[in-house]
C-alpha cells in the first residue's frame, strides 16, 4: 500500500500539504509569533498593517495584520487548528453514530431498517449548512463542541447509508452464514465479520467528508454564526477580509483564502487516492 | 396636422424645461434601515419615524436644523404644569379626502396607549385627556398625567392618524396602507424591495418640488455603495467607513458628513452581585478604555469623543463635563481597590449589524479590558436577537447607541437612569438595573420645574453628577452621519440632524 502511495504523485503531493497544515495547526503555539486568540496581547496600533515586503509592513507580521490587529499568519496557524479539530471532531461523532445506525438497519432489517433510514432521510433533505445554522441559532452558545454537534446532527447520515449498503452485501456472504451456523451472537457476529469487511468504503466517505467538514465550518464562520469572533478561524477571516477587498487592503482575504483552499485540496488528493486504493475495480482498470 | 403635433410637442417640452427648473421627477434614496411598518406608531425607530414624516404630519414639526416649527397645531402654550394649549390648523385635509378635526388628534393619543399597536406607549400613558376649550374645536387643552416638561419637544414624531379611516379598516390594513397629511402620498411598498410615494398636490404647505420619490431597501453597506457608484440611486445613507476613501475618490459622488445626533456608550450591570455595583469599577473600566483609538483605528476617525451621552444640541448637555482621561495603571489601582486585584470575568454584548463597525468596536474594548485584567467573553449577535436581551435587562456589559429625539436630556434619563418602574414607565431601557435615589428624585423633579432657565440648569446639574460622579454609564464616542450624493442627477441635499429622510427639508430643487 506504501508503495502504491509513494507511486502516485498527486497523492504525496496532497499529504505533504496536509502534513505541513497538520504540524502548523499542532505546532501553532510554538511557531506563531503571536497569540491571536489571546486579547492581552494585541494592540490597536498595529491594525491593517500590510504584509512585510510592502511599504509600511512591519515585523514580526510576516503577511500583516487585520482590523483588529491579529498578525494573519499566526490567526492561520490558529485557524487551522479550528478547523481541523472540527473536521475530525464531526469525522469521529458523525462517522461513530452513523456507522452504528448503519450496521443497526443493514444487519436486522425490517422494522429498525425503516426507522433508521427514514430518520436518515428526514436529516439529509435539509441542507446541512440550513441544519446547522438552525442549532447554532437555537443553542445561543459558541464553541468548538457545539459546532461539531450541530454538524454532525445530519452529517452521519453519509455514513449510515454507506455502511447499510456495505452490511447488506456482506450479510448474504457464505461466511457470515457459517458463523451464525456455529452459533455465533448477533453483536459478534456484527463486530467480529460483519464490520471489519464494510469499513473500507466508510474510510473513503471518512476522507471526502473530512474535507468537505472543513469547508462547511469555513462556510459557517463566514456567516459568523460559527465561533466567537474573538476566535477566527479561516471563515471568519474571509468575511472580515471581505470588507477590506475594495479598500485595496487584499492580503485580509487572500492569505486565508489561499491556507483554506489548500487544506481542502490536499484532503481531497488523499481522499482521491485512497478510494483508488480501496476499490479493486477501479485500481485494476489503472492496471496496478 | 403633423406640423401642429410637433409644434404642440416642442410647445409641451419647453414647459417641461421651465418647469424643471422648480420641480425634480423622481429622487431614488438607498435606505439602510428599511421601515419595519407603515403605521406610524407601530415603531418609533428612526428609521420609521424617517419614512413616516413624509406621509404624516405631527402637531409640530423640526427643520434641517432641528428647530421645532408649527405642524397641524399653528401654535401653543402651556397653560400650567400639566395643561398645553394648541390652536389647530383649519383646512387640512387626510389624503383620503376627509377633513383633519380635534377628533383626530384625541384618537390618536387614545390609540398611542393601545400596546397592540403602538411602540409610543410612554407618551401615549403621560396623556389624561385631549378636550376642545370652550365648545372651540380649533383650540384644544391637552392634559398630561404628571407635569412633563419637554411634552411638547416630542411632538413631531407622534403622527397625527384619521380616526374614521383607521377605525374603519383592519389593523393590517392600517398598517401597509398609510393614509396622512403629509406631503407625500402613499403608492406601493414591496417589503424587502422599495416603497414608493408621489407628491400631495394639495399639501396645506404647497406642493412639494420633488413629485416622486422611492425608497430602496439596500441593507449591506457595500452593495448600497456599488448601487450610488452606478447611479441606479440618487442619494445614499451610511457610506461603509472601510471603503470611505474609494468613495471620496469618485467623482460622481459628492461626500455629506455631519457629526451624529447618536452618542454612543456602554452599560454596565448595577445590581449588588455584580462588580460593576462598586462605582470604583466602573470608574476602571471607564479609565481602561482608550477611546481615542477606538475612533481613530476603529471608527477611521469618524466619529469624536463624548463625556455624556447627550448631543450638543439637547436641553441638559453640560459643555463642563470632562471624560476621565485613559490610564490603565490608574484602572488597576482602582480594581485591587475594590477588591478584584486580579480583575474578573464578564461578558460584553453587543450588536453585529445596528451601528457602524458595532461588533469590531466591542471586539477592541474587550481587548483594552483585557489589559488591566477585565476577561471580557465578547457576545455578538444581530440585532433581532441583542435588542429583546436588553430589554429583558439580560446584560452585563452591552454597547449602545442613544440620542434623544425631543431633544432632552430628562427624558433621555428618564428611560435610562431612572430606578426600573414598569407602572409609572420609568427605566424602561435602564438594562443594567441603575437605582440610584439622588438621581430618581433629581429626575423626578426636573419634570416639574416650569421656569425654562431653572430646567436647563437642573437637567446639567443632573447630567454631571450622573457621569462625573455616579459613573452610571460609560460614554464613549458621537458617530458621524454620512451620506452621498450621485453627482449627474443634480440633486442639492441637506441632512437633518435626527436622519430622517424628510423629503420636503433634506432635497432642494
Amino acid at each position: 500500500m506504501l508503495r502504491h502511495f509513494l507511486r502516485d504523485p498527486s497523492a504525496v503531493a496532497g499529504a505533504t500539504i496536509l502534513l505541513i497544515f497538520v504540524l502548523g495547526a499542532l505546532l501553532a503555539p510554538v511557531i506563531a509569533p503571536q497569540n491571536p486568540y489571546d486579547l492581552e496581547a494585541l494592540s490597536l496600533a498595529d491594525s491593517l498593517k500590510p504584509p512585510i515586503w510592502m511599504e509600511g509592513g512591519e515585523s514580526p507580521f510576516l503577511l500583516g495584520t487585520d482590523e483588529q490587529g491579529r498578525d494573519i499568519l499566526s490567526t492561520i496557524l490558529y485557524g487551522c487548528r479550528t478547523s481541523l479539530t472540527v473536521a475530525f471532531g464531526v469525522v469521529l461523532v458523525a462517522g461513530t453514530f452513523g456507522m452504528l445506525m448503519g450496521l443497526l438497519a443493514g444487519f436486522y432489517g425490517g422494522f429498525i431498517d425503516a426507522i433508521v433510514m427514514r430518520s436518515a432521510d428526514v436529516f439529509y433533505s435539509f441542507s446541512t449548512t440550513l441544519m446547522a445554522i438552525l442549532v447554532l441559532g437555537l443553542l445561543k452558545q459558541k464553541g468548538v463542541l457545539v459546532l461539531i454537534l450541530a454538524i454532525s446532527l445530519t452529517d452521519w447520515v453519509r455514513y449510515a447509508r454507506t455502511l447499510r449498503g456495505a452490511v447488506l452485501a456482506v450479510k448474504e456472504e457464505d461466511y457470515i452464514s457459517a458463523a451464525r451456523a456455529v452459533g455465533a451472537s448477533g453483536v459478534r457476529v456484527i463486530f467480529r465479520h460483519v464490520l471489519p469487511n464494510a469499513i473500507p468504503p466508510l474510510l473513503v466517505v471518512a476522507a471526502v467528508d473530512f474535507g468537505v467538514v472543513i469547508m462547511l465550518e469555513a462556510t459557517l464562520s463566514f456567516l459568523g454564526v460559527g465561533l466567537p469572533v474573538t476566535q477566527p478561524s479561516l471563515g471568519m477571516m474571509i468575511s472580515i477580509g471581505r470588507k477590506y477587498v475594495y479598500a485595496g487592503k487584499w492580503w485580509l482575504i487572500v492569505f486565508p483564502g489561499i491556507a483554506l483552499t489548500s487544506i481542502v485540496v490536499g484532503v481531497n488528493l488523499v481522499a482521491d487516492w485512497l478510494r483508488e486504493e480501496i476499490n479493486p475495480r477501479i485500481r485494476r482498470r489503472l492496471g496496478r | 396636422m403633423r406640423k401642429l403635433g410637433l409644434l404642440l410637442l416642442v410647445f409641451g417640452l419647453s414647459l417641461g424645461v421651465a418647469a424643471g427648473a422648480q420641480t425634480i421627477e423622481k429622487v431614488v434614496i438607498g435606505l439602510s434601515a428599511p421601515p419595519r411598518t407603515m403605521d406610524p406608531h407601530g415603531s418609533d425607530a428612526d428609521s420609521n419615524l424617517s419614512i413616516m414624516s413624509n406621509i404624516f404630519d405631527g402637531l409640530a414639526r423640526r427643520d434641517v436644523d432641528g428647530k421645532l416649527l408649527p405642524g397641524l397645531a399653528v401654535s401653543w402654550e402651556r397653560v400650567d404644569a400639566v395643561t398645553w394649549r394648541f390652536r389647530l390648523r383649519k383646512g387640512v385635509k387626510f389624503h383620503n379626502g376627509n377633513d383633519f378635526t380635534w377628533e383626530d388628534v384625541a384618537f390618536t393619543f387614545q390609540r398611542l396607549k393601545d400596546p397592540e399597536v403602538s411602540e409610543f406607549l410612554a407618551t401615549g400613558n403621560l396623556v389624561k385627556s385631549v378636550e376642545p376649550v370652550d365648545g372651540d374645536p380649533w383650540t384644544i387643552d391637552i392634559v398630561t398625567t404628571r407635569p412633563v416638561a419637554w411634552f411638547v419637544q416630542n411632538l413631531h414624531q407622534i403622527f397625527i392618524m384619521d380616526k374614521e379611516s383607521t377605525e374603519a379598516r383592519s389593523r393590517g390594513e392600517v398598517a401597509s396602507y398609510p393614509i396622512g397629511t403629509g406631503p407625500y402620498k402613499f403608492v406601493e411598498w414591496i417589503r424587502g424591495d422599495h416603497l414608493t410615494l408621489v407628491a400631495n398636490e394639495d399639501y396645506w404647505g404647497g406642493p412639494p418640488p420633488v413629485k416622486k420619490v422611492i425608497f430602496k431597501e439596500i441593507v449591506d453597506s457595500f452593495t448600497r455603495l456599488a448601487a450610488i457608484e452606478t447611479g441606479t440611486v440618487d442619494i445614499i445613507q451610511d457610506i461603509p467607513l472601510e471603503l470611505f476613501d474609494r468613495a471620496k475618490a469618485n467623482p460622481n459622488l459628492s461626500i455629506i458628513t455631519r457629526p451624529a445626533r447618536r452618542g454612543m456608550f456602554l452599560g454596565m450591570k448595577q445590581t449588588p452581585d455584580y462588580p460593576m455595583h462598586d462605582v470604583r469599577v466602573r470608574k476602571a473600566i471607564y479609565m481602561a478604555i482608550n477611546v481615542q483609538e477606538l475612533i481613530d483605528k476603529v471608527m477611521f476617525g469618524h466619529a469624536s469623543p463624548a463625556a455624556q451621552i447627550a448631543d450638543p444640541p439637547t436641553v441638559g448637555y453640560n459643555p463642563e463635563i470632562k471624560r476621565f482621561p485613559y490610564d490603565p495603571e490608574e484602572a488597576k489601582r482602582l480594581l485591587a481597590e475594590a477588591g478584584y486585584p486580579n480583575g474578573f470575568s464578564v461578558t460584553l454584548k453587543a450588536p453585529t449589524d445596528r451601528y457602524p463597525r458595532d461588533e469590531e468596536t466591542a471586539e477592541a474594548i474587550a481587548k483594552q479590558l483585557a489589559k488591566v485584567g477585565i476577561k471580557v467573553t465578547l457576545d455578538a449577535k444581530p440585532k433581532a436577537m441583542y435588542f429583546p436581551e436588553v430589554t429583558h435587562h439580560d446584560v452585563e456589559l452591552y454597547y449602545l447607541g442613544w440620542f434623544d429625539g425631543a431633544y432632552s436630556a430628562m427624558r433621555t434619563f428618564t428611560k435610562l437612569v431612572h430606578s426600573y418602574d414598569k407602572e409609572r414607565g420609568y427605566g424602561l431601557f435602564n438594562a443594567g438595573d441603575i437605582s440610584d435615589k439622588l438621581l430618581d428624585y433629581l429626575i423626578e423633579q426636573s419634570d416639574t420645574i416650569v421656569d425654562p432657565e431653572l430646567y436647563v440648569e437642573w437637567s446639567q446639574m443632573t447630567n454631571r453628577i450622573a457621569f462625573e460622579w455616579k459613573v452610571v454609564y460609560i460614554p464613549l464616542f458621537y458617530l458621524e452621519d454620512s451620506y452621498a450624493v450621485y453627482k449627474p442627477s443634480g440633486i442639492k441635499f441637506t441632512p437633518r440632524p435626527d436622519t430622517w429622510m424628510t423629503i420636503v427639508d433634506v432635497i432642494q430643487p
